[in-house]
């Protein structure tokens, strides 16, 4: 069975749709990182698995089930860290444990809860609303691995962490991961993030996924290219390429390349040499998610 | 857990997550209990009705930081206190615990209706302690006088003074205090469904406001300056037909609460 | 083991890992038969996916470099076999081709080239006998 599974979901705001058609699978056992420009709509599919939202169109499955239905014994299964902090600032830590914990039953992992506050040197007696930002966001983040949740979603998780911080809740998310049959779904913008934990990545624009896949799959496949000794003339387009910049003698395009193959034909095709170079995740991003001119 | 359990520890956890939402009922009780009780003799009951209309938007504000938080959150011109109400009632709290999402609503109407009562039980124990009523009408007012002694349970006329009659019922106050707590939970039992139904439709927020507030002020206005007698009307009519009255409110709570639950549970599809 | 991991550049850190791996291997730094850390240990000390490790094993694997024994681990191959000539040049290649690349883009001459190349040569060939 798959963690995840979105099909032709829509949903809309009132105004134009901000996903649609979307599509997407996550199985069991996989970190998927979920890209998107700000306003892409990654929120809302993460708040309707999380069974905030309801989609209108579609479907929503996690683990077999619509998470809008979901109940108590569903829901132990999924932790949850939302994008703006919400919990609640006036209790004290050690109060938002004692409501929360005995809810998740046995599922709860006291020990790893407490040694993880000590790890980020969260004090429980105090108020929430006593801690920096940084802090508050690594507190919701132990709420939501403590249970040793079967499905972890994390939206925007390294908000307001700084680089030791982000580096601890990245372990966190890979020690959950090896204790088996675990899935971790999460979208960030700090995309070294993804490239050091993520197997499988999504990028969304336009209200559904332009991209999905395995990230090293990604990344051996799209390479900046280099076209240049051009026997004829420069050709105006390539087709496929998702950046193309010329110079009077050469071109460079951002190129999906099947095989190594792929690299020959175009040096055959356009009469050219040929040179190519791996493209950072980042660079990636950027030329998957230009807006369509 | 089982839904039992999960209703108490919830029901718990809402009572203590923020002492600023207590202040919502204590604004409730306090204004009713000062102009009800202190004063030992009325010119008319409007200004005591106008005072309950005032107090609607307590159990609106109440309802909204209960059932729909989300609509402060993430608001401008919302004071920290307000914020911090919202966060810890949310749903996105409250909704991603493992908590099943019908004792999520049982156990936030049963709060809301509990911080409600609480002032209104209040109200009706102060009159109980003092439970006449007397009214100083002017002798020339001669359309107010008729009206108020036919209308005060066994009410008595005495002279005051050369311009004024006093109207004393033993038993006025605390049939005023009934009614009054009547109309009272009438529209406690409407603002869960109204709020809910508002914070589902997809307009942008400036729309909410403006329902939200016009309504509000709105209600105010009509309250204060067009009803005329109509509200003591409405009191009196109430504590006529106390059971009638009583068995109304009943199906109003149920068919509020019933709107309310479908409105959170939504499952159409 | 000590990995130098760029999750940053443009290569997957899997094939960062394999080549590491691989040139440690080929290169005699792990020795035959060595037992590698499991799973789930590199993938604590390297600090990425645990199906990253799992499949640069799988890729040294197939490539003959590393043996999977049922319930005891990973371990480098008893017999290593080494590149054919192919291989090797298919290895070489890409960096080849930069070095063409840059010394025609410099101006440099193609005997100039030979020449330090031979002279890169002949150093390291000097380094590996002291």
């Amino acid at each position: 069975m798959k963690a995840i599974e979105i099909t032709a979901m829509g949903r809309s705001y009132g105004g134009p749709p901000v996903i649609n058609n979307l599509n997407l699978k996550v199985p069991v056992g996989h970190i998927y990182g979920f890209l998107g420009r700000n306003g892409s709509g990654k929120t809302t599919v993460i708040k309707t698995l999380a069974g905030l939202l309801k989609s209108d169109s579609g479907t929503v499955q996690v683990f077999g089930k619509d998470p809008w239905f979901a109940g108590a014994l569903e829901k132990q299964r999924i932790g949850y860290l939302s994008e703006t902090q919400i919990l609640p600032p006036m209790l004290r830590l050690r109060s938002i444990i004692r409501f929360s914990a005995p809810l998740y039953g046995e599922r709860w992992d006291n020990d790893l809860c407490r040694s993880l506050l000590g790890k980020f040197g969260i004090d429980p007696t105090r108020r929430l609303s006593q801690l920096s930002l940084g802090q508050q966001r690594l507190f919701g983040f132990v709420m939501a691995v403590a249970p040793r949740p079967d499905l972890l979603i994390l939206d925007e998780p390294a908000a307001n962490l700084d680089v030791a911080a982000r580096r601890e809740f990245l372990e966190e998310i890979l020690d959950l991961i090896r204790l088996g049959e675990k899935t971790v779904f999460f979208s960030t913008h700090v995309l070294t993030d993804i490239e050091r934990v993520a197997d499988s990545v999504g990028i969304l624009a336009g209200g559904a996924l332009v991209s999905e896949g395995s990230l090293d799959d990604l990344k051996d496949q799209y390479r900046r290219v280099r076209l240049y000794n051009f026997a004829g003339s420069l050709p105006k387009e390539i087709p496929g390429a998702l950046c193309l910049r010329t110079s009077d003698r050469e071109l460079v395009a951002v190129l999906r390349l099947e095989d190594s193959q792929s690299l020959r034909n175009l040096a055959t095709r356009y009469s050219c040499q040929t040179e190519e170079s791996p493209l950072p995740l980042e660079d990636l991003f950027i030329e998957l998610t230009r807006p369509i001119q | 857990m089982k839904p039992n359990d999960q209703f108490f520890h919830l029901f718990g956890y809402l009572c203590k997550a923020s002492w600023w939402i207590w202040m919502m009922p204590l604004a409730f009780a306090l204004q009713p209990a000062v102009s009800l009780m202190l004063d030992s003799s009325f010119s008319s009951l409007n200004l005591q009705s106008t005072g309950l209309g005032m107090l609607c938007m307590m159990p609106m504000m109440l309802a909204t930081m209960v059932f729909a938080p989300e609509i402060f959150s993430g608001m401008n011109y919302t004071t920290p206190q307000t914020q911090q109400i919202a966060a810890a009632y949310s749903n996105d709290f409250l909704l991603t615990r493992p908590l099943d999402k019908p004792v999520v609503f049982s156990a936030r109407y049963a709060f809301y209706f509990c911080a409600l009562s609480l002032p209104l039980l209040i109200l009706l124990t102060l009159a109980f302690t003092k439970p006449g009523l007397t009214m100083d009408v002017p002798v020339k007012n001669i359309e107010s006088v008729t009206f108020y002694s036919s209308h005060l349970p066994d009410a008595e006329v005495t002279n005051k003074s050369e311009h004024t009659v006093a109207i004393h019922s033993p038993k006025g106050r605390v049939l005023l205090a009934l009614s009054m707590a009547l109309v009272s939970l009438a529209f406690i039992s409407f603002w869960p469904p109204f709020v809910m139904w508002l914070s589902r439709q997809r307009f942008h927020k400036w729309i909410f406001w403006i329902v939200f507030m016009g309504g509000l002020l709105g209600l105010q206005m009509l309250l204060i300056f067009r009803w005329g007698r109509f509200l003591e009307e409405v009191l009196f009519l109430i504590q006529g037909h106390l059971v009638v009255s009583c068995m109304i409110l009943g199906v109003l709570v149920f068919l509020g609460f019933r709107a309310a639950r479908r409105a959170m549970l939504d499952v159409s599809k | 083991m000590l990995l130098h991991l760029n999750p940053s550049n443009g290569v997957p850190i899997y094939r960062q890992m394999l080549n590491q791996l691989r040139e440690r291997i080929l290169g005699g730094q792990l020795p035959l038969g060595e037992k590698l850390p499991s799973v789930r240990d590199l993938s604590i000390t390297a600090g990425v996916n645990p199906l990253t490790v799992a499949k640069v094993y799988q890729f040294l694997e197939r490539e003959g470099l590393v043996e999977t024994r049922r319930g005891t681990g990973t371990f480098v191959a008893s017999q290593v076999k080494t590149f054919t000539a192919s291989e090797r040049r298919q290895q070489l290649e890409p960096l080849i081709r930069q070095l063409v690349a840059e010394a025609t883009h410099l101006g440099v001459s193609s005997e100039q080239t030979l020449q330090w190349v031979e002279e890169e040569l002949s150093k390291s060939q000097k380094r590996n006998n002291t």
